[in-house]
Formats: C-alpha cells, sequence, structure tokens
C-alpha cells in the first residue's frame, strides 16, 4: 500500500499537469479491485501453534448426596509454548432427533453453586502435565443425574490485529455425573431393531437399535445380540455384543446404537481411502472361515438389560434378514449348466456315434446278404 | 354284489377304529392328566454369564387340586446348588407381575437335586397368580455361555406325589462385553490446531480469495464413542471499526459458495485420517471446496463429527471471501473463529 502511494507521488511530481487526470484514473483502479488489505507479515509475528491432550475424557462419576468428591483432570501441553489457560464450565445438549451434540457458550446452572474448578486460570510448560481439581459437592437434595462440559482454552487470547484474522483453539471435556439416592430410575425403552437391508449378499450384517432413556439417571444399555436360525434356537450361531461401544445415555436423550455381525465367509471389509474419499467395501475371502459360510434366513434376537437398581431387567426383540450369495450361487449354477451341457453333449454324442454305427452295420449286412 | 359287502365292513371298522383312537385323549385327559399352568415367569435378577443370581418364581394354576409342592427346573447348564438351606425364600413383593399374590406356604427347599429344586406349598386357588422370590445368590449361578433361548419348568404337585399342573419359561444369559485389563487405559483426546492467524490478504471483486495457508486441526482420540468438533465466529464475519462494516458470514447453516463480485465470508472443512475406527463426518453446512463452505455466526456450529477412535484426524480449514463493488475499503477487516473439539460419550 505504502508502494503504491510512492510511485503515485513520483507521477504526480513528473506529470504536473496531467496530475488530475492520472488521480481519476488511479481512484477508477481502486474502485474497481476494491481493495481491502489484511496484513500477511505482522500475522506470522504471533502466530502459534495450540495442542493440548485431556485424560480422562469423558468424565463420569456417581456422587453421593450431601458428600464432597474430588474429580481429577490431567492436562498436557503438547505445543511448542507454555501455554495460560483457562477452565469453565458449559452446558451442552443433545438432540433427540439426530442425536447431534451441541455444545453451550453459557454456564449450566443447576451445578454452579456445586461444582467448582480449583485453579480456573493455570499456566502449563511445553511437554507438561497439569491436573486440574473439580471439586463436586452435591447438596443433599441435589437431583440424580447432571451433565456439563469443562471447557479449556487460552486465557488471554492474542486479539487479531486491524486486518487479521484469529482462530482460537479449546477442549472441551463432557462430564456426567449420576447422584446415587433412592428414588433413582433406571430404565430405558428400545424403540426399534432393525436390520439394514432385509436381504444381504455377503455379511456383514448391519443392525441398529434405537433406544430412549425413560428413567432419570444416566444409563449404558448392555446384552447380547443372537444370531440364530430360528426365534427359539438353544445354540446361536453368533452372539455379538451390544453397545460395544459402551455408549451413555442421558435421561430423556434417544440414541442409536449398531451393531455388525461380521462372522461370515467371505466378508465385506471397510477399507478407509484417502482423504475425502468414501471407504471402499472390499471383499474378503479368508479361507480358514471357509466354515462360516452363510446363506438363507437368520433371526437377530437381542436381549438387552438394564439394572434397574436390585436386579437386571431384560428386553427382548428380534427382526430376521436373508444372506443371499446370489452372485456366487449364479456363478455355480452357471458352471453346473456348463458341465451338465458337456456331459449331455458328450453323451449324445457318443450314444449318437454307436447308433450310426449300428445303423451303418445293418444296412451293409443288410446289404450282403441281398 | 358280494365284494361290495366286503368293502362296506372294512370301511366301517376303519372308522370305529377312527373314533376310538380319537377318543382315546379325551378319556385320558379325564384321570385328571397333568394340565399347563395359566401363567409361567422365572424372573432371574442377574442374566450376566457365570454370575450368582436370586429371582422370582410366578405361576398361575390351572387345575383344581390339592398342591403339596412345587418344583422348578433351572435350565441346562445353570449351577444349581444342592444344598436345600440355599435355597431360603420370601414373599416380599420385589416388582412382582400386577395382580400377584404371596405363594401360601411357601418355605426354604425340601428337596434340591440336579436342576430340579423342590419347593413345599398349600393349595393354590385356581385362576390367581402366586410370586415367590429365592433370596440367597449361593442358590444358583447362571450359566458360562451366552444364549438367548435358556428354558426350564415350574410344577405343581398334589402329596401324591402327582403333577397338578406345569409350565416352561425360558430366560436368557447375556455376556458382559466390559474388557477386562490388567492395566486401566484411561479416555484421552488431544487437539491440535496448527495456528492462530489466517491472512487473507487482498479481498477483490473478481475473485474469490481463500486462506493461502489453511489451518488444520488434528485430533487423536482412543474414545470409543468419537468426536465432535464445533465453530463460532466472533462478530458473524469480518468487520472493520473503521469502515462501521461487517462482510456478514454467508448464511449460518447452510452450504454455499462464493461468487465473484457479491459480498461474502464462509468456511469450508475438508477431512482426511491415517487411522482409527471412526468415520469422519463433515457437518452438511461446512463441506468445503472452491469458495464453498458453511458461515459461521456467534453460536457454536458443528463442523465436524466422527464415531470412532481417531488417530491423525485432520481438519482443513479454509476461509473464503469475497467483496462486491460496493463494500467499503478498509485495512481493518477483522475476526476472531474459535474451534472446540471434544471426545464423546
Amino acid at each position: 500500500m505504502r508502494q503504491s502511494f510512492a510511485i503515485l507521488l513520483i507521477i504526480l511530481m513528473k506529470w504536473g499537469k496531467n496530475s488530475a487526470l492520472l488521480l481519476t484514473a488511479f481512484a477508477l483502479l481502486l474502485g474497481v479491485v476494491s481493495p481491502i488489505i489484511i496484513s500477511k507479515v505482522s500475522a506470522q509475528d504471533q502466530d502459534r501453534d495450540f495442542s493440548l491432550q485431556v485424560t480422562p475424557s469423558p468424565i463420569v462419576e456417581t456422587l453421593q448426596p450431601g458428600k464432597t468428591k474430588t474429580i481429577e483432570l490431567r492436562i498436557n501441553n503438547q505445543g511448542s509454548k507454555a501455554e495460560n489457560l483457562r477452565a469453565q464450565l458449559r452446558t451442552f445438549s443433545v438432540n433427540n432427533g439426530d442425536g447431534e451434540v451441541s455444545l453451550g457458550t453459557s454456564a449450566p446452572k443447576e451445578v454452579i453453586d456445586w461444582v467448582e474448578i480449583q485453579n480456573p486460570l493455570f499456566n502449563i510448560k511445553p511437554g507438561e502435565w497439569y491436573t486440574q481439581k473439580i471439586t463436586v459437592s452435591p447438596p443433599e437434595d441435589a437431583g440424580f443425574s447432571y451433565s456439563f462440559a469443562i471447557v479449556i482454552n487460552r486465557a488471554n487470547p492474542p486479539k487479531p490485529k486491524p486486518g487479521q484474522r484469529a482462530i482460537e483453539g479449546s477442549v472441551a471435556v463432557f462430564t456426567l455425573l449420576s447422584v446415587d439416592k433412592p428414588g433413582a430410575k433406571r430404565q430405558f425403552e428400545v424403540l426399534e431393531f432393525s436390520s439394514k437391508h432385509r436381504v444381504y449378499e455377503y455379511l456383514p450384517a448391519e443392525l441398529s437399535f434405537k433406544v430412549k432413556n425413560t428413567g432419570n439417571t444416566i444409563i449404558q444399555p448392555l446384552g447380547n445380540i443372537f444370531i440364530q436360525r430360528n426365534s427359539d434356537d438353544a445354540t446361536p450361531i453368533s452372539t455379538i455384543p451390544l453397545n460395544d461401544k459402551r455408549s451413555y445415555l442421558l435421561p430423556g436423550v434417544t440414541r442409536e446404537l449398531n451393531s455388525n455381525w461380521a462372522e461370515g465367509f467371505p466378508v465385506f471389509r471397510t477399507i478407509s481411502g484417502p482423504a475425502n474419499v468414501e471407504p471402499e467395501r472390499k471383499l474378503e475371502w479368508n479361507w480358514s472361515d471357509a466354515s462360516k459360510f452363510r446363506f438363507g434366513k437368520y433371526t437377530a434376537k437381542m436381549v438387552a438389560v438394564y439394572n434397574d437398581g436390585t436386579r437386571d431387567v431384560p428386553i427382548t426383540t428380534e427382526v430376521s434378514f436373508w444372506v443371499i450369495p446370489w452372485k456366487l450361487l449364479l456363478i455355480v449354477f452357471l458352471i453346473l449348466l456348463v458341465v451338465g451341457f458337456g456331459f449331455f453333449s458328450a453323451g449324445r454324442q457318443l450314444f449318437g456315434s454307436g447308433k450310426k454305427n449300428s445303423a451303418k452295420s445293418s444296412s451293409r449286412d443288410r446289404g450282403e446278404r441281398a | 354284489m358280494q365284494t361290495l359287502r366286503f368293502v362296506d365292513w372294512r370301511a366301517i371298522g376303519l372308522a370305529f377304529l377312527l373314533v376310538l383312537v380319537a377318543a382315546l385323549p379325551l378319556a385320558i385327559n379325564s384321570r385328571a392328566e397333568a394340565a399347563t399352568l395359566s401363567r409361567t415367569l422365572v424372573r432371574f435378577d442377574r442374566v450376566k454369564t457365570s454370575t450368582a443370581s436370586t429371582g422370582t418364581v410366578c405361576a398361575q394354576a390351572a387345575t383344581v387340586a390339592t398342591e403339596n409342592d412345587v418344583q422348578v427346573v433351572f435350565p441346562t447348564s445353570y449351577t444349581v446348588s444342592t444344598t436345600t438351606g440355599n435355597w431360603t425364600v420370601s414373599t416380599t413383593n420385589l416388582a412382582w407381575p400386577s395382580g400377584a399374590s404371596a405363594w401360601p406356604g411357601i418355605g426354604t427347599a425340601s428337596a434340591a437335586s440336579g436342576q430340579t429344586v423342590t419347593f413345599p406349598s398349600t393349595d393354590l386357588t385356581v385362576g390367581t397368580l402366586y410370586c415367590f422370590n429365592w433370596t440367597n445368590s449361593a442358590a444358583l449361578s447362571i450359566k458360562a455361555a451366552a444364549t438367548a433361548n435358556n428354558t426350564g419348568t415350574v410344577t405343581t404337585r398334589d402329596n401324591g406325589p402327582a403333577t397338578i399342573d406345569s409350565g416352561t419359561y425360558a430366560t436368557a444369559s447375556i455376556s458382559d462385553d466390559q474388557i477386562v485389563v490388567t492395566a486401566t487405559v484411561t479416555p484421552t483426546f488431544s487437539f491440535a490446531l496448527s495456528g492462530n492467524t489466517d491472512a487473507l490478504g487482498t479481498l477483490s471483486t473478481s475473485s474469490v480469495v481463500s486462506s493461502p495457508t489453511p489451518r488444520t486441526v488434528t485430533i487423536n482420540t482412543n474414545a470409543t464413542n468419537g468426536w465432535y468438533a464445533w465453530a463460532r465466529d466472533s462478530n458473524a464475519g469480518l468487520t472493520s471499526a473503521a469502515a462501521s462494516k461487517t462482510i456478514a458470514s454467508t448464511t449460518p447453516g447452510s452450504n454455499s459458495t462464493l461468487s465473484t463480485g457479491t459480498e461474502g465470508y464462509n468456511t469450508g472443512v475438508t477431512q482426511s485420517q491415517t487411522g482409527g475406527s471412526g468415520t469422519i463426518t463433515v457437518a452438511a453446512a461446512f463441506v468445503g471446496g472452491a469458495g464453498q463452505g458453511g458461515g459461521l455466526d456467534t453460536s457454536l456450529r458443528t463442523l465436524a463429527s466422527s464415531n470412532g477412535t481417531a488417530d491423525n484426524a485432520v481438519l482443513t480449514l479454509t476461509n473464503n471471501a469475497t467483496i462486491a463493488a460496493t463494500t467499503p475499503a478498509a485495512t481493518d477487516y477483522t475476526d476472531t473463529i474459535t474451534v472446540t473439539g471434544a471426545g464423546l460419550f
């Protein structure tokens, strides 16, 4: 910019009379391009990385009403420079429709009086670990579950200089607290148990179940999906865990959990591709699993269990699907057809030529007799 | 004629035999053969494999008779204590089915052999559902294998002892999928932002300007449920104090592609990952491309998420901006974007 003005000044001095004309032309040029300058040089000066590791994440704790508990959150500065950090409590919510988690920008009012971050402002040198203590003192009349996020970011992020754009990083740690007291109701309802497809060519069969926490405390549905030929078979073909990711369900929240039955031969494996490329599905032929060739109708029987505080309460539901390796069957059929046709042709030729020969010889005989 | 008469006699004989066969079950039933209990329920308090369990037995009599005891046959492979003293009972209503009554005359088991346990009983009224609990977990342990159909029976008997009513029940045993390890691996989440500035340079009406060095967010986590990344913009656009002007973020919440000469500002996200079980999904509004992305405003909007663990999951954030001929010139257009990441639960 300064260079542009210097050039303009030189031109004005040299051309004197025509300076007004030149000035107008320059202004027009400015109008067309409308330059809005965002500094580059100064941006590089203050640019630096931000890299934190936190553990545990998420934090899941069970509390006793009226009793204080200290939770430790460890933070590691993996960046290249010391960081002055700030930890704050923030709300979050889960959308019942699509399960999207939204992080709020305000403090969670219901816990702000009894959840305290011991050192909300703290400093960590590069490579160092810092243990942040969070004191939780639920009152006697505290409810059954609370959830919020602990957000850690720079205490004094450098303000962007005029013309600069700043990007700040922060890390959130989801914190799920259950208060163990009489009246805690642990229960869920299975809204749907389904197979993604009615017919699969090969495994995996993709099963999903939609479950709603109808209780008042945080739960983790557990159980098994039994793959069987019939609903009442005594021994399942395969047993797969339900909610193998150990997902938590907040009260009132609906969540879809997925399980795959992949014990088959052959079986599709998903291979992650390069950036922004859809993962590739590749058919894997592991001959040691040849006994796991799947064909026909199968029933997935789900037994989900929650413990209501005194006993396991099982919920059973089932869904059926088919595995028909139609391409393989078609190939086998075609091979059989070709082989069968080959035998048929060979037989026909053999018997046909035999008949011919015998016909010839009989006519010869007849001729000889005549 | 003679032939016809012979066939008639044979047909009559066959019909008589059929009637006899059909009537046989009725005759047997009339001799007070065992009926099926109207309702049978055995509920185990724990269903996890190889776990000791207490439980509840319920039955509804179907036949008028005087009961003397009740035999419960537990499913095959369940470990049943043969020590009768372990089979203590109670008639406390522990979430019994609606309308159930305490089992009359029930007491500690009088016999326990194999899978069968015999409890004393007194007369049951037909049509009433009776329940009792076995209260000592030393009495029974769930089988070691997880199976969906584990069947057993409940049989009421008179003092003969002869069977009065009998019914079957089915239960399941489930494996706990908790991984047993000798060391604890806590869930961790790491988040790295490659830099904290993004110099777009000089904006122009003749082109869409994009970040010359797009900043990256790198996420590593062993959180099995995956992760989320959100972003917000302090000004909901590029703001100039000098010009009192904001080049507003283009339609926050939806995807857009900027056109030259039309004022606009958005952020596009692309992704890559070295490994991990998760699949990254860039939020539809922020899918990146040439001049393509979503507008950021002051609320935290989801940029991307993943449903599993992440090994070097990288989000590349490209900011795009363009101006109109009427956009006031200024050198102080600025904003601050905050990107937040978290491991899911």
